[in-house]
C-alpha cells in the first residue's frame, strides 16, 4: 500500500502550494534553506519555510541570543535578517535547485511593510508561498503585537490577500488571549492556512549577574517543553477553522508529529530539534509514512483530527 | 552528512579535576576532514535533556581517532564525561573553516584557555608538522605539565612583548576575554604580526541558520559559524 502524504495549501487558488509530505521546516530555524543544502537531500522535505524577512536589513538583538532551558531553548534573535532585496538577489536564485517548495516568512513593523515584501515576493518565481510572521515575541514594533489582536491580524492578512496570489499562511502567537479568535479572523480575511504556535514568551534570569540572561531581556521558548501547549492550541484552532492548520512546537519524532495531526493539523513544522540532528525533518517525514503503513493508514485524511471527540474512524 | 554520524568511545579518562579526555573512533573520511578549527556538533543526553548539541573542536590523532578534551562544567560536558569505551556518541560535521598558519610563518605563537584547548592543540600539531616552531601561552587552571601539550611546544607564562617579538604570527583561541587580552597585548607591544582571534562562541545550529552566534567586528556583526571561527584580531570589537 502506498501512503498518501501530500498536502495542498490554497487548494482552488491560482497558485496552490502542494507538498509531497506534510513536514516543513519552521521559520527561524532553517535559515534560507541553502544553509542545509550541503547536509540534506531537501527533495525529501515537504517545504522549507525561510527565516523571517523584513523590508530592510535588521541587525537584530544583542548577544546572548539564546539560552538552553529544560527540554527547550529560549531565543531572541530579534528578526536579524538581510532584508528582502538581498534575499531575492542572493538566496532566491538558489531555491529552485533545492527541489523543495520555499515559503518566504515575512515580518514587518507596519501593514505597509508587509505589503511591500509581499509585492516584491510576488515577482519571484522561486517563492511558493508566504508565511506571515505576526507572532514574533522579540521585537518592539509589529510581531506579536499584530498577532495578538484579531482585528489587526485580520487587517494585515486582508491587505496581503489583496496584493498577492501566493498561498498565505498566517503564523499565530500562543501569547494571544484567544488564539482561536485570531485564527478565525485571519481565515475570514483570506488566509489559506494558519500555523501555530510561534514561541512562547519567556525569561531566564542570570542569577549571578542579577539580570536577564538574553541580551534582549525576554525571549521566545521553543522545543519539547512547549509541545503540549502547542498541541492543545492546534486542537482548539482546528475545530473552528476550515483552512489547513500547520502545527509546530517541539516536534522531534514522528510520534510528536502524529499528536499534532491527530489534533487536527494538516501539516507540521520541525524547528529547533534540527539543531542537534539536521535530518530530523526528513526522518519525521519518512517515519510518518512508515507509521501509516504499519497501521494500515492510506491517507493522512484518515487520521487528521481523529483524536477529536466524535471523530469517525477512531480505533 | 546531515544524518547523524556515530563515533565510538575507545578511551576515556579523567585527566585532572574538571578535565576529561575522550578518544573517539569514527569513519576515516570524517576524521580526515577534522582539520584544525573545524568542529563537530555532538548530541548529548537523550535528545530532550540537554536539548541542544554541543560544538567541540577536535584533534585528529590518527586516521580514525579524534581526541577531545572536555572541561566538565555543565550538563553536556557532564554527560560526555560519563561515556565509557564502547559507548556511541552521535554527531554531525565537521563544520567550519580550517585554521592554517599564515604563509611563511616560522614561529607561531598560540594563546588560549580551556575552551580553546582542542583547537590550540590541533593547530599546534599542524604547525609542528610543517616545521614551524610553536609556543603556547595557556590561561587557566589546567595543569599543562601533565602531558597534555606536545613536548615540542614551548610553554610560556605570559603573552608579553618578548613573546610577540619572537613570533611571526599569533592565534588567540578561547573565551572572548582571552582573545581580547591578546588584542590588548598586541597593541601594547606595537606588534604588527598577522594575528587572529578565535573566540569560543556557543553555537546552536552550527551552520548559519539560527543567527545565534554573533561576533562583533569593526566590519559589522558576523556569524562565528559562517564567517569564523578566526577573525583578524584587529577587526574584533
Amino acid at each position: 500500500m502506498s501512503q498518501e502524504t501530500s498536502v495542498t495549501i490554497g487548494a482552488g487558488t491560482p497558485r496552490p502550494l502542494t507538498m509531497r509530505n506534510p513536514v516543513m521546516s519552521a521559520a527561524g530555524t532553517f535559515g534560507y534553506g541553502v544553509e542545509y543544502a550541503r547536509l540534506l537531500d531537501l527533495s525529501r522535505v515537504g517545504a522549507i519555510v525561510t527565516k523571517s524577512t523584513t523590508v530592510r536589513p535588521r541587525a537584530g538583538a544583542s548577544m546572548p541570543r539564546w539560552v538552553e532551558t529544560p527540554s527547550g531553548v529560549l531565543n531572541a534573535i530579534g528578526l536579524n535578517n538581510p532584508g528582502i532585496g538581498r534575499v531575492l538577489r542572493e538566496y532566491a536564485p538558489k531555491w529552485s535547485s533545492l527541489r523543495a517548495p520555499v515559503v518566504l516568512s515575512i515580518a514587518g513593523e507596519s501593514v505597509e511593510e508587509y505589503v511591500e515584501i509581499a509585492q516584491r515576493a510576488e515577482e519571484a518565481e522561486a517563492i511558493a508561498g508566504l508565511e506571515l510572521n505576526v507572532s514574533c515575541p522579540n521585537v518592539s514594533e509589529g510581531g506579536a503585537l499584530f498577532g495578538s489582536d484579531p482585528v489587526q491580524a485580520a487587517s494585515i492578512t486582508g491587505a496581503l490577500r489583496a496584493v498577492t496570489s501566493l498561498p498565505l499562511i498566517v503564523k499565530l502567537t500562543p501569547n494571544a488571549a484567544s488564539v482561536a479568535e485570531v485564527a478565525m479572523a485571519v481565515e475570514a480575511a483570506g488566509a489559506d492556512a494558519v500555523s501555530l504556535v510561534n514561541t512562547i514568551a519567556g525569561l531566564v534570569i542570570d542569577v549571578e549577574g542579577r539580570r536577564p540572561f538574553l541580551g534582549n531581556g525576554g525571549g521566545g521558548l521553543s522545543g519539547p517543553a512547549i509541545r503540549p501547549v502547542a498541541v492543545r492550541l492546534v486542537w482548539d484552532v482546528a475545530r473552528v477553522v476550515t483552512v489547513p492548520v500547520v502545527g509546530l512546537g517541539g516536534i522531534a519524532r514522528v510520534e510528536d508529529a502524529l499528536q499534532f495531526i491527530m489534533a487536527g493539523a494538516s501539516a507540521v513544522q520541525v524547528g529547533s530539534a534540527g539543531f542537534a540532528k539536521p535530518d530530523t525533518i526528513i526522518r519525521v517525514a519518512e517515519d510518518l509514512a512508515d507509521w501509516m503503513a504499519r497501521h494500515g493508514v492510506a491517507s493522512l485524511d484518515e487520521i487528521r483530527g481523529c483524536a477529536m471527540p466524535g471523530c469517525e474512524g477512531r480505533e | 552528512m546531515g544524518a547523524a554520524e556515530t563515533a565510538t568511545v575507545v578511551q576515556s579518562a579523567a585527566l585532572q579535576p574538571g578535565l576529561f579526555g575522550l578518544r573517539l573512533e569514527a569513519d576515516a573520511r570524517l576524521v580526515q576532514a577534522c582539520e584544525p578549527g573545524r568542529y563537530l556538533m555532538l548530541s548529548v543526553g537523550d535528545g530532550n535533556e540537554p536539548y541542544l548539541p554541543r560544538p567541540y573542536w577536535v584533534r585528529r590523532v590518527s586516521a580514525v581517532w579524534l581526541n577531545l578534551l572536555v572541561g566538565v562544567g555543565g550538563a553536556g560536558s557532564g554527560w560526555l564525561a560519563t561515556r565509557r569505551p564502547g559507548d556511541p556518541v552521535e554527531f554531525f560535521g565537521p563544520l567550519g573553516t580550517t585554521l592554517i598558519p599564515p604563509p611563511r610563518t616560522r614561529r607561531l605563537l598560540l594563546s588560549g584557555d580551556l575552551p580553546g584547548l582542542n583547537c590550540l592543540l590541533a593547530l599546534a600539531d599542524r604547525a609542528l608538522a610543517r616545521d614551524i616552531e610553536v609556543a603556547l601561552v595557556f590561561h587557566g587552571a589546567v595543569d599543562t605539565s601533565a602531558r597534555l601539550i606536545p613536548p615540542d611546544v614551548e610553554l610560556l607564562t605570559e603573552l608579553n612583548a618578548s613573546a610577540l617579538t619572537w613570533a611571526d604570527a599569533l592565534y588567540a583561541i578561547g573565551d572572548p576575554s582571552v582573545v581580547h587580552t591578546a588584542k590588548a597585548a598586541l597593541r601594547t607591544a606595537g606588534s604588527r604580526i598577522p594575528a587572529f582571534g578565535v573566540p569560543h562562541v556557543p553555537l546552536a545550529c552550527g551552520v548559519g541558520a539560527c543567527y545565534g552566534c554573533l561576533v562583533e567586528t569593526r566590519r559589522g556583526p558576523k556569524l562565528s559559524c559562517v564567517n569564523g571561527p578566526a577573525f583578524g584580531l584587529a577587526d574584533l570589537s
